[in-house]
């Protein structure tokens, strides 16, 4: 698909009731990894998403999700 | 501003305000949002972000809409005596990013005499949606604050339930959602019907979002979804018979 827009991923870490600090940090580690955080270039710093997409003339798509969702 | 790894429960509020998520409108997650270069929201993906069977056509679609919407927006500029484009643009904008600034600006363009009355009478069924909105970003500040506790959440989604059936006749004025392209709209009236002893309008709710989860057949999480509110309202039709 050809790219229209900046992508911009943002990732929440939300833990679950009693689960430790660790187990959040595996998660988040986990989805880094995932093969949709890892193809897609993502841009980490809205200031600099908003820069490159006023450069290209794109829109900017964020993605937000969390360690325990798609 | 650097992209933050948040975690919504353990944050103060005002921090949490603070957070692209709060900022940008984001309803829960996954949640995608289209922003033009200056940061400003030209569309949405709603439903927690969930894509439905076709990621892709889902994408692509709400990618025309953001097309849409900034045309729409730069004609408003050009044309600031157009009403009517302007309402269009401002009731677009505010399916987007609640305003109650933009709403006095929509209903000051009929106090001037820019809109006729009977135009902005038509508009008035998106209000529910845009009510709808500010009750889901209440729910969400107060389970930022309280989500640790079940029994506050409990209670959080009791007064969501409670308020989301009491404006029910005025909800299915909106297209979105009769056509149960609105699935916490339907998920919520649902357990508010169950809670005020109203079983049948409950498995009306059901057979909504039932028909909505039609679109997600290869998704989970959307059955589970669909499951939680289905086993209320057995259970709630076992214990009371008919609605009271």
């Amino acid at each position: 698909m050809k790219r229209i827009a900046v992508p911009l991923l943002l990732l929440g870490v939300v833990a679950a009731l009693a689960t430790a600090q660790d187990d959040t940090e595996a998660k988040y580690k986990a989805k880094l990894e995932k093969s949709f955080a890892k193809k897609i270039p993502w841009e980490l710093d809205f200031q600099k998403a908003m820069e490159k997409a006023r450069a290209q003339k794109k829109l900017i798509m964020g993605y937000f999700t969390r360690s325990y969702a798609p | 501003m650097d992209v933050t790894k948040v975690n919504p429960r353990s944050m103060p509020r005002e921090e949490w305000e603070k957070t692209l998520f709060s900022q940008k409108g984001a309803r829960g997650w996954p949640y995608t949002i289209f922003m033009d270069a200056d940061g400003n929201v030209v569309a949405k993906i709603p439903l927690e972000g969930l894509f439905g069977d076709n990621p892709e056509q889902a994408v692509r679609e709400t990618l025309a809409e953001a097309r849409a919407f900034v045309d729409l927006q730069a004609q408003a500029a050009a044309h600031p005596e157009d009403a009517d484009t302007n309402a269009r643009h401002l009731l677009l904008k505010l399916k987007l990013s609640r305003s109650d600034e933009d709403w006095k600006k929509l209903e000051g363009f009929v106090a001037t005499g820019k809109l006729a009355p009977e135009t902005l009478a038509r508009y008035k069924a998106f209000k529910p949606g845009y009510v709808f909105d500010g009750m889901w970003e209440d729910f969400l500040k107060g389970y930022q604050g309280a989500s640790n506790d079940p029994e506050k959440v409990k209670a959080l989604e009791a007064k969501l339930a409670a308020d989301t059936l009491k404006m029910h006749d005025e909800a299915l004025a909106i297209e979105d959602v009769k056509n149960s392209k609105f699935p916490y709209y339907w998920n919520f009236t649902g357990m508010g019907a169950i809670a005020a002893g109203k079983p049948e309008t409950a498995k009306k709710a059901l057979a909504k979002l039932e028909t909505w989860l039609e679109g997600y057949k290869n998704n989970p999480r959307a059955k589970a979804f669909v499951d939680r509110l289905r086993k209320k309202v057995e259970a709630s039709t076992a214990d009371q018979g008919g609605d009271k």
